[in-house]
């Protein structure tokens, strides 16, 4: 029944779903909380992308980043990788958090978290990797 | 002219029999069906000699095992070739074995002894000196630039696989058991990785020194390692630099490893001592004792300690001074831990938190009682300085208990009482009971970055407790200021320390004394008094995000002047609505009366829902004049943004500059 109001929440933006009218969930909300958390992932963005792009890095199904090949980074900068990752899954994990909250669904924030994991995985670029729902890395 | 001899389970001495008998003048072919030694077998194994002086050796081994490994259709052909009574000499011989392998060797049959020397590439020799003599077996390798990568296939599978690399150096295996090994080697350049990349080496160079003697069952066995160069990633540590050691002695057998005495030294960290015995079946590490001499902090952290805690409120931090540590790991777990500081000092680069001049001593024991002796010279929560605290921190396992510490905090004191933790289930449980002692709000407004404002913070708070990342204070904390009061209640904060802090909080403030509030935000004076209550705030990241506000006349007797500034810039807050003023001669009055003002905001989304006194047509009344001369100001704008709100208000209240209203 929550996934159910959930999905027609998501599905609210595009279409009606009248049964559960008081039930939406908008991704897109803004406090100030979650502008300082996409501002702080955008900036750590410009890192982040090269390793994506040689497949170091990968969008996990479950809404984070993970080190996928730590043979594409140099050896020096595996450790540093880490430590971008531990910073960008605390920033998602605390950005989840904040929608649900700033929704007034704290207990939706599971949802939520899937529902950006599959964000994330559609507006990937081509080259990049991602784990399917087998838990896979699949290179888009 | 052929013969055939057939071996089953025949010996190395066997071997070197058939070689070493007469042959006759022209060509010799001899077949072998197969040879096994310990470790080593071959099979389909012919031997052509072509004879003369020297003569011409061509070997082939349709199978060839050697310690787990296999090849197919090795061959040794040697060409200058000696058999005589007692040696058999090879030199310009050429092995193919993955591979062509120029070799030479010689085999004295008096001695039965060999020296074989392999040179697989210009300038890298290994040379094998082997003994088979009953009274002195051993075996020598010595090695020069040997490459590294040859060693790939003699080594566990699940290793990481040697890349890069030159090997220089001797071992040596001797003793009537073989039981004594000695080892002495240079690497230099090394490289090595696992698949994953997780355990890898780069341009790794230093010295490996061993030696081990059997006895029995176990080996004892004396170790050195100095690392001069070269990078190690063995994740999540990243290690580089030169001047590390290690030396260790201790003993080995099937089930367990043990150290019984280890020293490392890591440059620019400092030295530890150490035992340790570990469990070869169930990979455990069963016994250690490690006792480090002075460490130095700010190093400990960034190349040790750092990578553990990526991810966490101590992934970010400046560290300074030093710290001694012992570590007691008894049965498989940590059994006790003593600490040691010396002017430590803790700062989180996010400014959530710091510690300075931490100095004193946490002998921390996993069953028993013990007692924290631990000062601070100060630091600093959530931008709030405070003062030199003492913690006589009790200790029992994860049980933690403090009974009354003072902190001096700002220019007041926060006063901490039975403060007590409960070992983590779901992370960490905290209570403590305690007060606030005067704080002037000068200090305390200046700490978090806002206006000064004058008056002071006390509280009693009878509860705080943490569970589950979140801090519930129970009780009221109350603040004098402008001259009235302001109770802040059903405090709670989630997560702290985390990305985005969150506040939620009740506020009612009584009699504020307007003309202080105005002076404090130059906005203009205003006389009078007012009540407040904030209901339902939430703070995210320190960001209001809702809230339900009311600001409205305190009752009772008072003088209740406003001047054209001020009028000016509550016109301007109401939502850029037209303020009202009652026939345009009234500019020319610097200062107005009025009966009642008040202003409403319930913040959701991003905008203020806007109120005032009362409704009046198309808007809401925020100052209703009395007295003469008076004036009205109303609002017009329903639906503010809050963003806009905030622009402006930091305008009036920065530039000092009231905001022109049209």
């Amino acid at each position: 029944m929550k996934t159910a109001a959930f999905l027609c929440a998501v599905l609210a933006a595009a279409l009606t779903c009248a049964s559960t009218a008081h039930a939406q969930v908008n991704l897109e909300i803004n406090t100030p909380a979650i502008a300082s958390l996409q501002g702080s992932m955008q900036q750590r963005h410009a890192q982040l992308a090269p390793l994506y792009a040689g497949g170091a890095v990968g969008l996990t199904r479950d809404g984070n980043v993970a080190l996928r090949d730590a043979n594409a980074v140099p050896l020096a900068q595996r450790q540093q990788v880490n430590a971008l990752i531990a910073a960008e899954n605390q920033d998602r994990a605390a950005l989840y958090r904040e929608v649900a909250r700033a929704n007034g669904r704290p207990e939706w924030e599971a949802d939520i978290r899937a529902t950006f994991a599959q964000r994330w995985i559609s507006r990937a670029q081509p080259g990049w990797y991602y784990q399917n729902p087998g838990g896979a890395w699949v290179r888009k | 002219m052929g013969s055939r001899v057939a071996h089953r389970g025949a010996s190395l001495a066997a071997a070197a029999w058939w070689l070493a008998a007469p042959v006759g003048a022209g060509e010799l072919a001899l077949t072998l069906d197969r040879l096994d030694a310990p470790g080593f077998s071959a099979s389909a194994i012919v031997a052509r000699l072509r004879d003369g002086a020297p003569g011409e050796l061509q070997l082939t081994i349709g199978e060839l095992s050697a310690h787990g490994k296999n090849w197919r259709n090795v061959r040794v052909a040697c060409a200058k070739f000696w058999l005589e009574r007692a040696t058999i000499e090879c030199l310009e011989g050429e092995a193919q074995i993955d591979g062509k392998i120029p070799l030479s060797f010689v085999y004295a049959g008096g001695e039965r002894a060999l020296d074989l020397t392999l040179r697989p590439a210009p300038k890298e020799t290994w040379r094998v000196k082997a003994s088979f003599a009953a009274r002195a077996p051993g075996l020598r390798v010595e090695v020069e630039n040997g490459g590294l990568a040859r060693l790939g296939p003699w080594l566990p599978p699940a290793w990481p696989k040697l890349t890069a690399g030159a090997l220089s150096g001797t071992i040596s295996l001797a003793g009537a058991d073989r039981d004594r090994l000695a080892a002495d080697f240079v690497a230099r350049d090394a490289a090595f990785s696992d698949a994953s990349g997780l355990h890898a080496a780069e341009k790794l160079s230093g010295r490996v020194q061993l030696t081990a003697e059997r006895r029995g069952e176990s080996w004892r066995y004396r170790a050195k390692l100095d690392w001069d160069a070269g990078e190690l990633f063995w994740q999540p540590l990243y290690l580089r630099g030169s001047g590390h050691t290690i030396n260790a002695e201790g003993t080995l057998d099937e089930r367990r490893i043990a150290i019984t005495r280890g020293h490392a030294k890591l440059a620019g960290v400092g030295e530890a001592e150490a035992s340790a015995e570990w469990d070869r079946s169930a990979n455990t590490l069963v016994n250690a004792d490690v006792r480090s001499g002075r460490l130095d902090a700010a190093a400990l952290y960034a190349h040790i300690l750092k990578p553990f805690f990526f991810g966490t409120a101590l992934g970010e931090l400046r560290a300074e001074g030093s710290a001694e540590l012992s570590v007691r790991w008894r049965g498989a777990q940590l059994e006790a831990l003593d600490v040691i500081l010396r002017e430590l000092s803790l700062e989180d680069l996010n400014r959530r938190f710091a510690v300075f001049g931490a100095s004193g001593r946490i002998p921390w024991h996993r069953t028993d009682d013990t007692a924290v002796e631990l000062e601070m010279k100060g630091g600093e929560l959530l931008r709030i300085p405070f003062g030199r605290v003492k913690l006589p921190l009790a200790m029992r396992g994860m049980r933690f208990r403090l009974d009354t510490v003072e902190v001096p905090l700002l220019d007041g004191t926060l006063t901490v009482r039975g403060f007590a933790t409960e070992p983590p289930q779901e992370g960490w449980r905290w209570v403590f009971r305690g007060s606030i002692a005067p704080i002037s709000m000068e200090r305390f407004t200046q700490a978090v970055g806002l206006p000064t404002m004058h008056g002071v913070i006390s509280a009693e708070i009878p509860r705080v407790a943490y569970a589950r990342s979140t801090l519930n204070v129970d009780g009221a904390l109350v603040f004098k200021v402008f001259d009235g009061t302001v109770t802040a209640s059903n405090l709670t904060l989630i997560e702290p320390f985390g990305k985005a802090p969150r506040l939620a909080a009740d506020l009612e403030a009584r009699g504020i004394d307007l003309e202080l509030l105005t002076r404090t935000f130059s906005f203009g004076s205003i006389t009078g008094r007012v009540d407040a209550s904030v209901n339902g705030l939430e703070l995210a990241n320190w960001q209001p995000v809702r809230f339900d506000a009311k600001v409205q006349s305190s009752a009772g007797e008072y003088p209740r002047k406003i001047s054209q500034a001020a009028v000016q810039n509550i016109t301007a807050l109401g939502g850029g609505g037209a303020a009202a003023i009652q026939g345009t001669l009234l500019r020319f009055f610097e200062q107005f009366s009025y009966a009642k003002l008040g202003l409403s905001c319930k913040l959701e989304n991003g905008v203020c829902t806007m109120g005032g006194v009362e409704d009046a047509p198309q808007g809401y009344v925020i100052i209703r004049g009395g007295g003469v001369p008076a004036l009205s100001v109303l609002g017009y704008n329903r639906a503010v943004d809050w963003r806009d709100l905030i622009e402006r208000l930091k305008r009036i209240i920065q530039d000092n500059v009231p905001v022109i209203v049209r």
